[in-house]
């Protein structure tokens, strides 16, 4: 893929200036009829004529918002391998689907003998992946996947107050795990045991009993870890959390390489998520709309947030009426459009379909792990799952080159970077998911820009030598001087709290 | 804007007859407060059109006049 152009002002390369920074006052134009005055409307005293609004055409706006559109990459604009992101492609007719107009217009609170449809989409949706990941039933409640893990914690404390069992306030959390395990543990009031993982990335069962005890509320994995790897000893470990009295968590994150071949149910989880945004085929990674169903077995079904949509022969209802609940853990129900959304990813491919993608998303990982081992360390060197990591502390050195450097050196050449310095247990590290949707030309192409790159990057410069790369301090962005927005009243400098 | 209405039967009784006039009259304030059984919590937004007043007026005119079950 060849470069971005760079934005000009006046023939000048100088990114793209602010809206504020463009037109001149009086030069927006008036096409539509300004009608009555505002103070028709509006109480005289709101009204204010010192706003400082940009003053712009109708055309420059356009051209303005359309050139910061071409700006945003994402996955409908390139290869997007950010591991443990699963950025795959988002199939058009999940959104035909969740927008139709019977769905997108139905307010959350239209009584159910009325929204029929929509609670048979989430009771569909529920079901499924109960079977699919071997739980006894699942909430669609949690906005994503740390909210989930957090509804669990809260889950489990509840669980261990009505046993009487306070004294259990450790969760363990491998250091392969993903960094909201420790945050949501500590937001829920336990005690974090960082746990080490051994020379093949992996817990060991003999390690976890060393830190096993009355004490032990909750372990925290994720299967395969953030390393890519299949935790082979998961029925063992199972046991003896189960056996110290403690709770087994699946963080569902990396669901993307076991759908049809593994399920945390059968591994001896009891608690567990899903990123349905991930696996399931919902766009993110825009900082928007996520959803991560919760899913229990069988013993701790009765806590599940409400509400829970449940079957009466042909009748679909929300039942809140549930005395053991944690309660909701939002307003109303869902992201109900991604619940559509992943149900209707999930009918598309079947059961066989959806081996298929964890099957594909497999190989793909795995093909370019080799290729990227001719130039970049690959310290785990064995067949990874879904995603995998690779060092560049070679590089690093014996030229200098970080995985910082070649990611930026990847952006150069328009693909988004792996995930870079995590997990933290290796030096250097990038983590690459290029998940089933990707073709072998865009690996290939893509392997080709990390050899470049890393070359590329000893030079410190963008790849095409057309100007030199922003330096990666801390203030280093652009400060336009906007002193049109400062509030009045403000000294330069003044804090805002003062 | 929003605003409460109570009447002297149980609000999920009006809303049943609403609905059952294609009118979905409201929130059951009695669903999330037992103590207020008897209200409704309706909503007009500057989409709200007069005649859409004026057919829930005349729903709830016809609604009201029904005796209340005993």
């Amino acid at each position: 893929m060849s470069p971005p152009t760079p934005d000009s002002l006046n023939g000048k390369a100088v990114g793209v200036p602010l809206i504020f920074e463009l037109g001149q006052a009086g030069r927006a134009n008036r096409y539509l009829d300004e009608g009555k005055p505002l103070d028709t409307f509006l109480p005289a005293a709101v009204l204010r004529e010192d706003l400082p609004l940009p003053d712009n055409s109708e055309l420059d706006v356009v051209r303005h918002y359309t050139r910061l559109s071409q700006r945003t990459f994402g996955i409908d604009l390139g290869f997007y391998p950010l591991g443990s992101c699963t950025m795959k492609y988002n199939p058009r007719i999940n959104d035909a689907i969740a927008t139709r107009r019977e769905f997108a217009e139905l307010h959350p609170y239209t009584p159910d003998e009325l929204a029929q449809g929509a609670l048979q989409v989430m009771y569909e949706l529920e079901r499924s992946l109960s079977s699919l990941f071997g739980m006894a039933a699942f909430s669609l409640n949690p906005s994503a996947g740390a909210h989930a893990e957090l509804g669990a914690l809260l889950i489990a404390k509840k669980y261990f107050k009505e046993r009487r069992e306070t004294g259990r306030d450790k969760v363990i959390v491998p250091d392969t795990a993903h960094g909201t395990n420790p945050a949501s543990a500590a937001m829920c009031g336990f005690k974090v045991i960082s746990l080490p993982s051994n020379e093949r990335g992996r817990v060991n069962v003999a390690e976890i009993r060393k830190v096993l005890g009355t004490d032990t509320a909750v372990c925290m994995m994720t299967n395969p870890n953030t390393l890519g790897l299949f935790e082979d000893e998961i029925a063992e470990i199972a046991g003896a959390v189960h056996q110290s009295g403690g709770l087994m968590y699946y963080d569902g994150a990396n669901a993307n390489a076991i759908m049809g071949y593994a399920r945390p149910g059968d591994m001896g989880f009891d608690l567990m998520h899903l990123n349905t945004h991930k696996t399931f085929t919902i766009p993110h990674g825009g900082g928007g709309a996520g959803h991560g169903p919760l899913g229990v077995a069988a013993h701790l079904v009765e806590y599940l947030p409400t509400p829970v949509v449940t079957r009466d022969g042909s009748n679909f209802r929300l039942d809140f009426d549930r005395p053991k609940s944690i309660g909701p853990m939002r307003s109303f129900w869902s992201n109900f459009a991604h619940a559509a959304r992943a149900l209707a990813y999930l009918y598309a491919n079947g059961e066989e379909g959806l081996k298929r993608v964890s099957q594909l998303a497999v190989l793909n990982a795995n093909y370019l792990r080799v290729k990227v081992a001719e130039f970049l360390e690959t310290p785990y060197a064995e067949n990874c799952r879904h995603e995998f990591v690779a060092s560049a502390q070679r590089l690093k050195k014996e030229h200098g080159v970080r995985a910082l450097d070649l990611a930026k050196a990847l952006l150069d050449y328009g693909y988004m970077a792996p995930t870079i310095y995590f997990p933290l247990l290796v030096p250097e590290c990038l983590m690459i998911e290029p998940t089933e949707t990707e073709s072998k030309e865009t690996l290939d192409a893509f392997v080709e820009a990390c050899a470049d790159g890393s070359a590329g990057a000893l030079r410190g410069a963008r790849h095409d030598g057309r100007r030199p790369r922003r330096r990666d301090a801390r203030g280093a962005e652009p400060r336009p001087a906007l002193e049109a927005l400062k509030p009045p009243g403000v000294a330069e400098g003044a804090s805002p709290s003062s | 804007m929003q605003f409460r209405i109570a009447f002297r039967r149980p609000a999920a009784e009006v809303l049943s007859a609403l609905q059952a006039q294609k009118i979905l009259g409201g929130l059951d304030l009695g669903r999330y407060y037992p103590e207020l059984s008897t209200c409704i919590l309706m909503t007009a937004t500057e989409l709200t059109t007069t005649g859409d007043i004026n057919a829930l007026a005349a729903a709830l005119e016809e609604v009201l006049h029904v005796p209340a079950h005993a």
